[in-house]
């Protein structure tokens, strides 16, 4: 039963089976129809009581492409693949991931980065991104399907190398510094969009974080949300470069 | 005597950070993530394995500073049963 459908997501086919044929809708077409297969990843019925008993989502074609990314990355998963919760933008050949709890500013220092560097960036994702550790240990971000509220996104930007990660939060002054390893670790995980129903699931993000601490540099942006805080971010990670 | 863990806790490192992270079917009785440090990491893999506590302490007592590794072994056993990540203990 349900709907079959296919479509590619950071480079992997994957094969879904919708509870609502509208829930297609949201791919904006970018989605072939399909004969039913197998193992189709789907939202399940205990997706849809947890999200209506705990956020009082009702059982509907929206709040199942909100579940979607935490089943899509269980699958993304087996190939070093996963639907992380941030705004992606490219700027100058590198991808910069800006995370935060859901209300804290991700949209607005992305806007504030568009008026200020606008000519020279591309909004790869406005909500949730995919990222993949390659087989060279690197880590590259594609765009996907959840593009968030306000539709951020160009599906049509090649995977692009990680340049940094800039974790926000809210405060009266502005400052930015790097975050330790062990400053980093559980936020960064926490940003993770998948079930975490299997042990194996959990070693898997786990080794796409550490390819991300290893590799590229993550800050911490306490700001107030003004065009000043957006300029430490780019003094940062142009010094880095 | 041996510790009896909550189903679900998986040990993992991140880079060079040991995490404590809980599967969807311990959140109920376990905090999702928790660091730990490199000592408490290899007291939970002996847990873990089921290694009995003699066992343990006398490894503890052959090591160079077996008082400092005796009173952190203690305080990370009262830590794991408060937080839910040790449920009991069987002979």
């Amino acid at each position: 039963m349900g709907y079959y459908y296919r479509k590619q997501i950071a480079g992997i086919e994957i094969n879904y089976n919708f509870h609502f044929d509208e829930t297609s809708g949201f791919f904006h077409g970018k989605i072939n129809k399909e004969k039913p297969v197998d193992n189709a990843v789907s939202a399940r019925d205990c997706d849809f009581h947890i999200w209506e008993a705990e956020w009082k989502y009702k059982v509907c074609a929206s709040t199942e492409m909100a579940i979607l990314p935490y089943r899509t990355s269980d699958y993304l998963l087996n190939y070093n693949r996963c639907v992380y919760h941030a705004v992606a933008f490219l700027y100058k050949n590198k991808a910069y991931l800006i995370t935060a709890q859901s209300g804290t500013g991700k949209s607005t220092q992305l806007r504030n980065w568009m008026k200020l560097y606008g000519n020279e960036t591309k909004i790869i994702n406005g909500d949730k991104p995919v990222i993949e550790k390659t087989d060279e240990n690197t880590i590259l971000v594609h765009p996907s399907p959840w593009k968030g509220k306000e539709g951020w996104g160009d599906d049509s930007l090649p995977p692009t190398p990680l340049g940094g990660v800039i974790f926000l939060s809210q405060a009266k002054e502005n400052k930015i510094e790097r975050m330790s390893n062990f400053q980093a670790a559980i936020p960064l995980l926490s940003r993770f969009l998948f079930t975490v129903e299997s042990e194996e699931n959990v070693r898997q993000a786990c080794a796409i974080e550490s390819c991300i601490l290893d590799t590229v540099p993550v800050f911490h942006l306490s700001n107030v949300g003004d065009l000043a805080s957006t300029l430490l971010i780019h003094d940062v990670i142009t010094e880095v470069e | 005597m041996h510790f009896i863990i909550h189903k679900g806790i998986v040990l993992t490192k991140v880079s060079d950070v040991n995490l404590l992270v809980a599967t969807r079917e311990a959140w109920d009785d376990c905090p999702q993530i928790k660091l730990i440090t490199p000592t408490q990491a290899d007291f939970w893999e002996y847990i873990e394995k089921g290694v009995d506590q003699e066992e343990i302490l006398k490894e503890i007592e052959g090591s160079e500073e077996n008082e400092l590794l005796l009173k952190l072994y203690n305080l990370f056993i009262k830590k794991m049963k408060e937080s839910g990540y040790i449920i009991g203990e069987e002979d």
